[in-house]
């Protein structure tokens, strides 16, 4: 189970990544937030056979990768639980849509057109959420969430989840380990076993949830995370955050291979 | 399963996320009116890092070579009850698509909604309360774990397709998806229920106080039923015309593809491909279309598109170089 | 700064945990709570800060009579460190930490970096300021844990065997931290030759009764009293006959 040990140093890596003085990863949250997920709706919103437009809209990940320093190496393994699926799905549409499409002279199966648009808008949108938490530390982003009116139940919740998210996995690691020790050769849990070894887990989690419980009450907590000061929006974010949506409208609208390609020949 | 961005239309998800804050506003209101408050925000933080931590747990399947994972919603909603889950589970669902790429962050209304929405809801209120109205014993656990794991589930690959569908992004029928997707996904159902009675009815010897609805103050239970048909008879609603509304502007959808592949074998001539292929992009984008204006420079498309491909490339890449050491100096 | 009187506790038909408790600790006191596993240091210290309720006799802390109503004044001016760190720590970065507290009493955020600032100089953590939470080390969340009641201003410290899982250079540290902290402090700890740097007075509980109660340096070489209780001599002692 090198899965957990994985997800851990995963997200080790990230945290790290987040953390760097650069000055993208000092956008603010929010500005970055709003744009990823601008940026996806884009780039899903592109017709099945806008493929040349949507090529385009590469320009925002190969731009980021480079001004956040962003190993494309890193990234490529979060593609491994979303590009099978579209993949999956995608590979139906060579077989199934006949329209015919042309590029240029060629006349090809549409289905082969809109399978290589699904698979490009699934990697895109993994990239971009990808630069996302390498930029922005996800606490900040749950704190971000406050100031879009998410509930303060919610956003506690979900920054006491992050926070006990490593504890928790590394005490899955230990329990897992232990167990293979004296299992060896076994992929995975024993069904008689299911029940206790997941049930300590449970039950011992639920007793720390009691001392942190008792360990807020100690220091003054009444039901809400207070917070400090928040980063407020500077110019820099505004301009920066408006940049990207008047160069996503411009994507959207123009196909820029094409528009700088026909300039040369 | 996770739906990917790239599996949903912007209408789609917009329309999964309104529904799923519609049931989040509902479950911070609940959570919020019970008395003990303070004392389960940090139940619910820790317990959805459990549910987090016990996903990456291989379960060996008897008889096969395979093994199965938890999913938890109905788990944390049998320990928290259907509103804590449903709230923690959307942390876990949130952290999960941020720190892992599961799921995405468009298409995180839709997972809301698959996993936690049914699980949560469904599985408590329809399966977990009304089974242990007289009383918790191993066999009701068990039970109810299986009946609500299986039936959650299939709703919610239901809803996988149908999202999907909607959308218009696979050619496939919606018939053969769902041919997929539901018998996959009883299976995992099945064995998730295993999982969840294992562990429920483990917590029910060690510590039956844990579990929901086995505590004296029932009153949350009494009324269930009653506000649980409301809620789904509203999202229903909801759902149905916003989903329907979703479909109409976006013609792509069902009707289209089968339009389609009916009205494909009628084209011929190259003049009709073109016509097709202009008629194709006009309804499928909102704004005009770039390529194939006519038949003389299509050659030349193509190659265009390369070198302009290529050109912004490398001048984009140089520009974002040079911002970043000249910010480099400045901050050093 | 403390004082009980007779005070018994069993939890709901559960044996009895507290046996007619008498203790008063003064201001800037610092004692040491001894005793085998299950003598009821922990529940003595819990029942301290008001989280068990439902004792017998009389408990004072800080000068307030221990219910409902004084229970947020009573925390207020006490600081309780938890035996595990990582459930002491609920926020995500160190700064959250540690103004946790001083936020939750309403000081303004001038006030609380103050208070912050402070409480990191004193356990020497500054440089963990902006680090999360779970890459730190077990000696650096101990320190934290200690930083995030000092910040509250504590006027009395109690301390759940504090020096649990430590190193041995994080354990000294520990020990000259602990020596240079003026609140009064209740340290319940295994490790006695700690005790013994750290506390003038030790308390040796056993099955929930206290059965000494007197100068460290008297109680602690006492090896029959010690061996009678299921304990020993402090290491440091054990081979000079």
């Amino acid at each position: 189970m090198s899965e957990i040990k994985n997800a851990i140093h995963e997200f080790g890596q990230l945290e790290r990544l987040a953390r760097r003085d650069q000055w993208v990863n000092h956008i603010h949250p929010l500005v970055l937030l709003g744009l990823t997920i601008l940026y996806i709706a884009i780039v899903v919103s592109f017709g099945k056979y806008e493929l040349f437009g949507l090529i385009g809209m590469g320009l925002y990940p190969l731009a980021l990768f480079i001004l956040a320093d962003l190993k494309f190496g890193e990234c490529l393994r979060r593609l491994r639980l979303v590009l099978p699926l579209v993949v999956f799905i995608g590979l139906f549409n060579p077989l199934l849509d006949k329209t015919p499409v042309s590029i240029g002279s060629i006349v090809l199966r549409g289905g082969w057109i809109s399978m290589m648009t699904l698979i490009l808008k699934g990697f895109f949108s993994v990239l971009a959420s990808y630069i996302l938490v390498a930029t922005t530390p996800i606490v900040d982003l749950c704190r971000a969430l406050r100031k879009i009116h998410v509930p303060q139940i919610l956003v506690t919740q979900l920054l006491l989840t992050y926070r006990y998210i490593s504890v928790l996995l590394s005490e899955v690691s230990r329990i897992t380990q232990a167990y293979q020790l004296r299992a060896p050769g076994q992929k995975g849990v024993h069904f008689k076993l299911w029940g206790p070894l997941v049930g300590q887990l449970l039950l011992r989690s639920m007793d720390k949830a009691q001392i942190v419980y008792e360990s807020m009450l100690l220091r003054g907590f009444n039901g809400e995370f207070r917070e400090g000061r928040n980063a407020k929006l500077t110019l820099t974010d505004v301009l920066y955050g408006l940049f990207w949506t008047g160069a996503f409208v411009l994507l959207r609208r123009y196909v820029i291979i094409f528009l700088v390609g026909n300039l040369f020949v | 399963m996770h739906m990917a961005d790239a599996l949903v239309s912007p209408a789609v998800a917009g329309v999964m996320y309104a529904a799923s804050a519609a049931a989040a506003v509902v479950s911070v209101k609940k959570v919020r009116e019970e008395e003990e408050l303070t004392r389960k925000i940090p139940i619910m933080g820790v317990m959805g890092a459990f549910v987090f931590a016990t996903q990456m747990i291989n379960f060996t399947i008897p008889g096969t070579g395979s093994s199965g994972h938890l999913c938890g919603g109905m788990l944390l909603s049998a320990l928290l009850g259907p509103y804590a889950g449903f709230l923690t589970m959307i942390s876990v669902l949130l952290i999960q698509c941020l720190l892992f790429a599961d799921g995405g962050l468009l298409a995180l209304g839709c997972n809301i909604w698959n996993m936690a929405f049914y699980g949560c809801f469904i599985g408590t209120l329809v399966f977990w309360l009304p089974i242990m109205k007289k009383g918790f014993s191993r066999g009701k656990i068990i039970l109810a774990s299986i009946l609500g794991c299986v039936i959650t589930l299939q709703l919610g690959a239901l809803s996988v397709s149908l999202e999907t569908a909607i959308s218009g992004i696979s050619e496939l029928p919606l018939s053969a998806f769902l041919g997929v997707m539901q018998p996959i996904h009883l299976a995992i159902g099945f064995v998730e229920g295993l999982i969840t009675a294992a562990v429920l009815a483990f917590v029910y010897e060690a510590r039956p106080e844990l579990l929901y609805g086995n505590s004296e103050t029932k009153k949350e239970g009494r009324f269930s039923l009653k506000s649980t048909a409301i809620i789904l008879a509203v999202c229903a609603v909801l759902i149905g015309g916003g989903l329907s509304l979703a479909a109409s502007e976006y013609p792509d959808g069902l009707e289209w593809s089968i339009e389609k592949i009916t009205g494909s074998t009628e084209l011929e001539s190259e003049r009709n491909v073109y016509e097709s292929a202009e008629s194709v992009q006009e309804t499928t984008s909102l704004l005009p279309d770039y390529a194939f204006k006519d038949s003389e420079s299509a050659a030349g498309t193509s190659f265009s598109g390369i070198v302009g491909g290529a050109v912004v490339a490398v001048i984009a890449a140089g520009v974002c170089f040079i911002i970043r050491k000249s910010s480099k100096k400045k901050t050093a | 700064m403390i004082r009980l009187d007779h005070v018994s506790f069993h939890y709901s038909n559960g044996p009895q945990v507290l046996k007619s408790i008498c203790l008063s600790l003064e201001k800037g006191e610092s004692v040491g709570l001894v005793g085998a596993n299950g003598a009821g240091k922990s529940t003595l210290l819990k029942l301290l800060v008001g989280l068990v309720s439902g004792f017998e006799g009389e408990v004072k802390v800080a000068g307030l009579s221990m219910d409902k109503k004084n229970l947020a004044g009573i925390r207020a001016k006490v600081g309780y460190v938890f035996q595990d760190s990582d459930s002491q720590l609920f926020n995500n970065t160190v700064y959250d930490e540690i103004a946790f507290g001083p936020r939750n009493y309403g000081l303004s955020e001038e006030e609380v970096k103050k208070r912050v600032d402070e409480a990191m100089e004193k356990t020497g953590t500054a440089y963990l300021k902006d680090k999360p939470v779970y890459q730190m080390s077990g000696g650096e969340k101990r320190l934290v844990s200690i930083a995030t009641i000092l910040s509250m201003e504590p006027e009395l410290i109690l301390m759940d065997e504090p020096e649990a899982a430590l190193d041995p250079r994080n354990r000294r540290r520990l020990i000259g931290l602990l020596k240079g902290l003026k609140p009064a402090k209740l340290i319940a700890s295994h490790d006695l030759d700690m005790i013994m740097d750290t506390c003038e007075r030790t308390i040796l509980m056993h099955q929930g009764a206290i059965v000494a109660d007197g100068p460290t340096d008297k109680i602690l070489r006492d090896k029959e009293l010690l061996e009678s209780h299921d304990m020993e001599l402090p290491l440091r002692l054990q081979n000079l006959e």
